[in-house]
């Protein structure tokens, strides 16, 4: 029987089989049991909240980045966007055509810069480049698109939205 | 059966070491009995004494255990060293005031009583106690040994200063409430007849 006063080693070595903290087969086995379920439970979760958003998919209303007049061709625009924590760039590939992208990099989040005359973006942290059209990654470490930005216009500005299954 | 005990009566023993060969025929340990059957001083007297393991309340063999080996469960049964721990040291066998623990060198590890668990822990009784032709162990509940007995039972030792509690009684006389040992006695030799009971008891193994 050990009390208190008993050095430590005596604790942790008890005569008593009921005081010993050494984990039996069976608690193992339940530990193990339910640790599994809480994962699947949890996978099963996520997977029904992605599936809830897919079946009612609700578009935020945007905001207005630019009027079209303000970008001409081969320009930028930088913006924040969905919050002012969220650099956004804004491009003109053509008299119609703007794409819009998360300036973050995908590989560490540095600001990527728009390269008019190749149409690429480029990541001065790592020499990362990617497509202007399309945010995909063309050289360099990323190896993920950049995240893009719907952009619609409406009576001369241009709206950029983002729809609410891509802010998770 | 939890409120079953085991109650040992020396005095009814009459040597025929049923017990013994009982004990032997288990399978956790075959063939190799764990209960001693002392002869207690053959040159003046036929008596003989079964020794099992008392299963004392603070057992000195598994606190002297270096290699946590031996471990006592909740309904107080002190087990034999674990394979996989017992280093051989031999500190139980040293300990232990009743001379119980062996070391078996041919195994390099301790075996000792532990009132037959696998009989016990499913509600039958010890082999031993099932066998002895006069009752000299005896296992059942208290309230029939007070019955059938004019001994009183007795779970308390003192050897000097150290007081041992067991879970095994042994049947004393009417007035006995403790078994009292000087042990400076036994070891200051002398005349004693007792010296010879406790050289026996301790240092030989008087099985046949």
């Amino acid at each position: 029987m050990s009390s208190p006063i008993d050095p430590h080693w005596k604790r942790d070595f008890p005569v008593r089989s009921e005081e010993d903290g050494s984990v039996a087969r069976r608690e193992f086995t339940k530990v193990l049991g339910l640790t599994s379920l809480a994962f699947l439970i949890g996978t099963f979760a996520a997977a029904a909240r992605k599936l809830w958003r897919n079946v009612s998919p609700s578009r935020t209303a945007g905001v207005p980045v630019a009027s079209v007049t303000e970008v001409p061709v081969g320009a930028y625009k930088l913006f924040r966007y969905p919050t002012e924590n969220d650099p956004c760039i804004l491009v003109r590939l053509g008299p119609s055509q703007f794409v819009a992208f998360n300036q973050n990099c995908t590989h560490l989040s540095c600001p990527v810069h728009f390269n008019a005359g190749t149409m690429q973006f480029e990541c001065p942290c790592h020499q990362g480049f990617f497509s202007a059209a399309d945010g995909r990654p063309l050289a360099g470490p990323p190896r993920r698109p950049l995240v893009g930005i719907s952009v619609s216009i409406r009576k001369g500005q241009v709206w950029a939205a983002i729809s609410e299954a891509q802010t998770t | 059966m939890i409120d079953y005990e085991f109650f040992i009566d020396q005095s009814r023993c009459i040597g025929c070491q049923a017990c013994v060969q009982a004990c032997m025929e288990c399978d956790t340990h075959r063939g190799r009995s764990m209960i001693h059957l002392e002869v207690i001083d053959r040159p003046v007297s036929t008596q003989t004494g079964p020794v099992v393991c008392m299963h004392c309340e603070d057992p000195v063999c598994a606190q002297v255990c270096p290699a946590d080996a031996i471990k006592q469960t909740e309904d107080g049964i002190v087990h034999s060293s674990m394979k996989s721990r017992c280093i051989g040291c031999s500190n139980c066998v040293l300990a232990c005031p009743f001379g119980v623990p062996r070391y078996v060198a041919s195994i390099d590890q301790m075996m000792k009583c532990d009132m037959c668990f696998d009989r016990t822990s499913i509600g039958k009784k010890p082999m031993c106690a099932t066998v002895c032709p006069s009752q000299a162990l005896y296992f059942g509940p208290p309230a029939e040994i007070e019955r059938i007995r004019r001994e009183r039972p007795v779970n308390e030792f003192r050897f000097s200063q150290q007081v041992v509690k067991t879970k095994v009684n042994v049947m004393a006389g009417p007035e006995t409430n403790v078994m009292d040992f000087d042990v400076l006695t036994f070891m200051s030799g002398g005349d004693d007849p007792m010296n010879d009971l406790i050289h026996l008891s301790v240092w030989t193994d008087h099985r046949v």
